[in-house]
């Protein structure tokens, strides 16, 4: 029982102290382990690519790793990375926008984020689900869908969120109450309830 | 259903809960980052490797820099002025060898005698002319020399 307790690091502070004390390894670990999703459901609502939100999770990361030290807690973590994602995000589309221009990159837009090479445990229809859900929300204008899927999915509190997009809490929650009334109505399209 | 929601947001949240379970969503997204630990400490190691390589070929161009440099600025500075004054002192001694070649020796030491006492270089002999143009400038002892076939 003890042991659990012992090696579990549960809360930032645990993992900085450990990184900064010298056990890297370990702190990487759980500090990747705790974010990889929020880190990576980001990048995907941005890129809308599996491979290119794979790509980014990683960079950003290794690029976090590498400033941790620097980390001076004025932020939560979860703040700091979803402002490094969206940075590294942003930079992405820019250069794809660029490529697209000299024809160099495909023209549609379209989801992609079935992993190119599926696991045995990749289940069809998780990645359907999933597919679908992250289609849907890309209906949402960018506030609304970010707000949405910090609230829902993150489970972040709205102060936490108004911290992270520079909102007011009112305007969070309406924009939260509209995204969940387009999604009642969207969802069902992409055969997601209600059919 | 999460206790963090106000009772309006939770009736809203209950039902898209119903469309969107989030288990359900949570899954689908560790299966496309269940890698992203191992990626991530691959990436580091990589960039920790890349770094102590950077530092050792930094360590190992030093000396090799230094020495190019040192041999640059002496080729540049030092060396040059060195062939640049031989190649003046050769010019000087094939112009004295054909002024000596016109008159006899005598004539010769004559006139530059007559030359230096006019400069107030009295005091340097034929001889000794050598040292002062070794702290000329190639132009002085062309202008020098000039002046000497001119009077000549």
């Amino acid at each position: 029982m003890t042991t659990t307790v012992l090696f579990a690091l549960e809360s930032d502070s645990d993992i900085l102290r450990e990184y900064k004390s010298g056990d890297t390894e370990r702190a990487v670990t759980f500090f990747v382990r705790k974010y990889q999703r929020f880190v990576y459901s980001i990048a995907l609502r941005y890129t809308k690519n599996n491979e290119d939100a794979q790509d980014i999770a990683q960079d950003v990361f290794v690029k976090a790793i590498s400033s941790l030290t620097n980390f001076r807690g004025e932020a939560s973590l979860k703040t700091w990375l979803y402002r490094i994602t969206v940075n590294a995000c942003k930079n992405e589309i820019r250069k794809k926008k660029l490529l697209r221009f000299f024809d160099f990159a495909r023209e549609d837009e379209e989801f992609d984020i079935i992993s190119p090479e599926p696991g045995p445990d990749q289940i069809h229809v998780d990645s359907e689900f999933y597919c679908n859900v992250h289609k849907a929300l890309a209906h949402l204008p960018e506030k609304q869908r970010e707000t949405f899927a910090l609230r829902y999915f993150d489970e972040l509190t709205y102060e936490e969120i108004s911290n992270i997009l520079g909102t007011s809490v009112g305007g969070l929650k309406a924009n939260y109450f509209q995204a969940v009334q387009k999604l009642m109505v969207i969802l069902p399209q992409y055969g997601i309830g209600g059919m | 259903m999460n206790t963090k929601y106000g009772d309006n947001e939770k009736k809203v949240t209950d039902n898209i809960e119903q469309l969107i379970p989030k288990q359900m969503y949570y899954n689908s997204l560790d299966t496309s980052v269940r890698n992203l630990s191992v990626a991530v400490h691959e990436s580091l190691q990589k960039k920790q490797r890349q770094k102590f390589l950077f530092r050792k070929k930094v360590l190992q161009i030093i000396p090799i820099a230094s020495i190019a440099t040192v041999a640059l600025l002496y080729f540049t500075f030092f060396y040059d002025n060195v062939s640049n004054l031989e190649h003046a002192n050769h010019g000087v001694t094939q112009d004295f060898e054909s002024l000596s070649s016109q008159h006899s020796t005598a004539e010769f030491n004559a006139i530059i005698d007559e030359e230096l006492k006019s400069e107030h270089y009295d005091f340097i002999y034929q001889d000794d002319a050598l040292f002062l143009f070794d702290d000329m400038t190639s132009s002085d002892l062309q202008t020098t020399v000039e002046d000497l076939i001119a009077i000549l």
